[in-house]
């Protein structure tokens, strides 16, 4: 794949799972770190990328896998939004979509989603699906799994994408309709990921709020079934035999997920072979790991980003010209070189490429991508002058940054000096996770900060993941009140367009306005790092992996 | 033996009224920490209120302090501290899983620190110059190594390089654990080691620079019969208490050999925890930890008063 071809972005609509994250753990903001090479083994060799690793040619007893980011909280996919539970959660549960490596989509328990108009999704089922236990998936079951993400009670981190239903029903033996009170093309999308996934209803009501508990687990219809969770140590996965895709089924016999989150460990283990791969390679242990020939190193595009967002709607950060001077002030090739250490690139908006890189309006995307100012470069100067135009009434500004993330902390660090340079304070507060997770939905708590630095991702595919959320009024993210007729006339059209062409042309015409706002100072993509010992291959290379059954596809390597 | 009971007993109420102090502690740091638990347990990026008041009331969150902490208190000396409210799990069954590693952990972090740092301390006091000056090079490096420097300069070369010993995890079976703890105890303990070996050294030399050893000496007696009789019962008692405080601080110390080698102890579910902010994990935990300082040291006094019974009437006097 080409380097310079950039992702599609649906990164900003991507903050909204992000902020999940967040609140959850903060885990998300605390280290995503996007990979940059493929398998050349010149640790300064340049960044190839690659969207999946060779497919394997036989099956394999078993593979150690490492989470980054420790254990998971649950594996019930409403409490699945970060990259512990998502990595685990997508090989037991089924989306109605499967997501597949340039983020398109595929018929998955759905043999399709229709967008039927623009307030009316019909979904199809597969016939023939059985969960692990032998029963067959109904319609009933697909209401209540979607239904789920609803209830208050049950508070799904997926809740945001149902914010729009009204009405979930069986319409066929085989055939559930979702109505909507407002339009919302992203919903097809969505079904693509976490918020698509379908229990067996029948186990989830037993269990109760125990359902995703180590001691309960779940029941669904993945290639892998729930072997053994033993709390604090490993979750093992095993090949579910009777999976309904041949073609799709398990490679390995039993999959082991450990939890590694210190870096020196996770390199030694990966070096040493105990452990076989990693999604998200620990960027100080990458050199020592591109260079062994233990395994190897694989880059793909991703839809991970850093940022800076305004975190109210007054003070400094607020104007829209103080932000665009710190976007110029921000070198983003050096922060990608120093604080992503080469493994990733400059964006341009809050929306990565890589998002609508699937979708069959992919041209219109681009050229408007393509078409929006690159500020990658600093321009001091250019800066200087809109610093001096806005004539703040205050030149010092808070910046909150969840506490323990060191990339973060760097980044948040560069801005600090890229700040002063313009004649401007920027003062560094770390916030514990309660804190920071506090930031994204109590106005009162972020009026005390001008900025906050996150990194976030978007796990399915939609350029329209997080833009309403930044652009229309009382959208979630919209923390500096922005409004501006044309791009809410725009956006509400890209919504409600079944077509996808017409819809990205007025997302496009949208995302023009409101780019040059810096409604997020959009620093990089971080490109998805993956590692696999030389024994193994399949998995994808691309972010994908956060919302596909990637393990079901990890088998012998052609030795 | 009446005295002793007396000692033993006035221990024990020193460790109960230790522990109910650093209990209140405990719970009033975690409760006047900033943020909003019931926050992370809703998830979602836009909490529904509802749910947040249920979870505020399933755990007594929005009571008075002191309320929350007898309720808590309550909990935890009826053997039901609560429910884990990240993962949903009983904090019993959490701690229950990892309390054999991490006692595992300390016991052989323990023998090594007493076995090596007393004989070394023993023989750098008695030995030749050189071994003196080898022993003291040594310690003098271990002293300064933090346990997370010394995990990793270990696994560099005894997991990923000579491939003895396992890079992570705790394995099954008594034998296997032991095998996969080998490498974090060293670590836990080097430092540890180190220091005893030193205090050690300077205890048996002052003990042999006295008067009555040198009396002992010059009236003939057989020289192992004075070092044992003399030197080294003399110099028992102040090693032992420093050995007592230091093993009884591993518990704190597990943390991060835990979290280096992927053992899932007490010290890493605390470390995780923390940075869930599962406070009813952490808070008994924490307490845990507390009383298993407390307990270890009271101990050693209890043993130091065994072997000098002049212990027992000092603290009967005072």
């Amino acid at each position: 794949m080409n380097p310079t071809r950039r992702t599609s972005g649906a990164r900003l609509r991507r903050l909204l799972p992000v902020v999940t994250s967040t609140l959850v753990a903060s885990l998300v903001l605390v280290g995503c770190n996007g990979g940059g090479s493929s398998d050349d083994k010149a640790a300064d060799g340049k960044i190839t990328l690659t969207e999946t690793t060779p497919a394997a040619v036989g099956d394999v007893d078993s593979v150690t896998w490492a989470l980054p980011y420790g254990e998971p909280r649950s594996l019930d996919p409403a409490k699945t939004g970060d990259y512990s539970a998502n990595s685990i959660v997508t090989n037991l549960c089924e989306s109605l979509l499967l997501l597949q490596p340039d983020f398109s989509t595929a018929p998955g328990l759905a043999t399709a989603v229709t967008q039927k108009d623009p307030t009316t999704v019909v979904i199809s089922l597969r016939d023939g699906v059985t969960f692990w236990d032998g029963s067959e998936m109904t319609a009933e079951d697909v209401v209540y799994s979607l239904k789920r993400n609803m209830d208050p009670k049950l508070a799904s981190y997926a809740a945001h994408v149902f914010f729009n239903v009204a009405s979930i029903d069986k319409t066929g033996p085989l055939e559930v309709t979702v109505r909507f009170r407002v339009p919302d093309v992203q919903f097809v999308n969505s079904m693509a990921g976490v918020p698509g996934m379908i229990v067996d209803q029948a186990f989830a009501t037993k269990a109760g709020p125990k359902f995703g508990t180590p001691s309960t687990g779940v029941q669904c219809t993945g290639p892998f079934t729930v072997g053994s969770w033993k709390s604090g140590q490993n979750i093992t996965l095993k090949r579910n035999p009777t999976y309904w895709d041949a073609a799709r089924k398990a490679k390995a016999a039993t999959f082991e997920f450990v939890f590694l989150s210190d870096d020196s460990t996770l390199t030694s283990a990966l070096l040493s072979g105990e452990v076989d791969g990693i999604y998200g390679v620990p960027l100080g242990g990458l050199a020592a790991l591109r260079r062994s020939d233990v395994g190897t190193v694989y880059f793909g595009e991703s839809t991970e980003t850093y940022s800076l967002g305004p975190a109210s709607d007054s003070g400094p950060a607020a104007d829209p010209r103080i932000r665009q001077a710190l976007d110029l002030a921000i070198d983003k090739n050096s922060f990608a070189s120093s604080v992503l250490k080469g493994t990733g690139r400059p964006l341009k908006t809050f929306t990565p490429p890589l998002v609508w890189s699937g979708s069959p309006a992919k041209e219109v995307y681009d050229a408007g991508y393509d078409a929006l100012l690159d500020t990658s470069k600093a321009d001091l100067e250019a800066a200087k002058k809109l610093v001096a135009e806005a004539a703040p009434s205050r030149k010092s500004l808070t910046l909150a940054v969840p506490a323990g993330n060191q990339s973060l902390l760097q980044t948040a660090t560069l801005a600090q000096a890229a700040a002063e340079k313009l004649g401007l304070t920027l003062t560094i507060k770390q916030l514990q996770p309660t804190q920071f997770g506090t930031l994204f939905y109590d106005p009162a708590a972020r009026a005390q900060f001008d900025l906050v630095a996150t990194t976030g991702y978007i796990e399915v595919p939609g350029a329209l993941y997080y833009a309403p959320g930044f652009v229309l009024e009382g959208g979630l993210f919209n923390w500096t009140n922005y409004s501006d007729p044309s791009v809410t006339k725009n956006i509400l059209t890209a919504t409600s367009a079944t077509d996808p062409t017409a819809s990205a042309n007025a997302f496009v015409a949208a995302q023009k306005v409101y780019a040059p706002a810096k409604l997020q100072i959009t620093l990089a993509e971080s490109y998805n790092r993956l590692f696999l010992n030389k024994r193994l291959t399949g998995a994808p290379a691309s972010f994908s992996y956060i919302s596909s059954p990637w393990a079901a596809q990890v088998g012998k390597a052609k030795s | 033996m009446r005295a002793l009971l007396i000692f033993v007993g006035r221990k024990l109420a020193g460790v109960l009224a230790t522990v109910a102090v650093a209990s209140l502690v405990i719970y009033g740091a975690l409760y006047a920490a900033p943020g909003d638990a019931a926050v992370l347990l809703v998830g979602g990026h836009q909490p529904d209120p509802a749910a947040l008041a249920q979870i505020r009331a399933e755990y007594h969150l929005d009571d008075p302090f002191l309320a929350q902490y007898w309720h808590w208190v309550t909990g935890v000396l009826s053997g039901n501290p609560g429910e884990s409210i990240v993962v949903g799990e009983p904090v019993t069954d959490l701690i229950g899983a990892r309390l054999l590693n991490t006692v595992l952990l300390v016991g052989y972090a323990s023998v090594l620190i007493l076995g090596f740092g007393v004989t070394g301390g023993i023989v750098a006091a008695l030995g030749r110059r050189t071994v003196d000056v080898a022993i003291t090079g040594t310690t003098t490096v271990l002293i300064a190594a933090p346990a997370f420097v010394a995990a990793i300069v270990l696994i560099w070369v005894f997991a990923t390089k000579l491939a003895w010993f396992p890079v992570y995890g705790s394995g099954t079976g008594f034998v296997d654990r032991i095998y996969h703890l080998t490498l974090p105890a060293f670590a836990l303990s080097l430092s540890y080691l180190a220091y005893v070996t030193r205090i050690t050294r300077a205890e048996v030399r002052t003990a042999l620079a006295a008067d009555h050893v040198e009396a002992a000496a010059a009236r003939g007696l057989r020289r192992r019969s004075v070092l044992r009789r003399h030197v080294l019962r003399n110099a028992a008692p102040p090693v032992l208490a420093v050995s007592g405080i230091t093993v009884a601080g591993l518990f704190a110390g597990t943390a991060v050999a835990e979290q280096a080698f992927g053992v899932p102890g007490l010290g890493s579910l605390l470390v995780q925890s923390a940075a869930r902010q599962d406070l009813v994990v952490v808070q008994v935990i924490s307490l845990l930890l507390v009383a298993g300082f407390v307990v270890v040291n009271m101990l050693v006094d209890v043993v130091n008063a065994l072997l000098d019974p002049r212990l027992l009437r000092a603290g009967e006097a005072s």
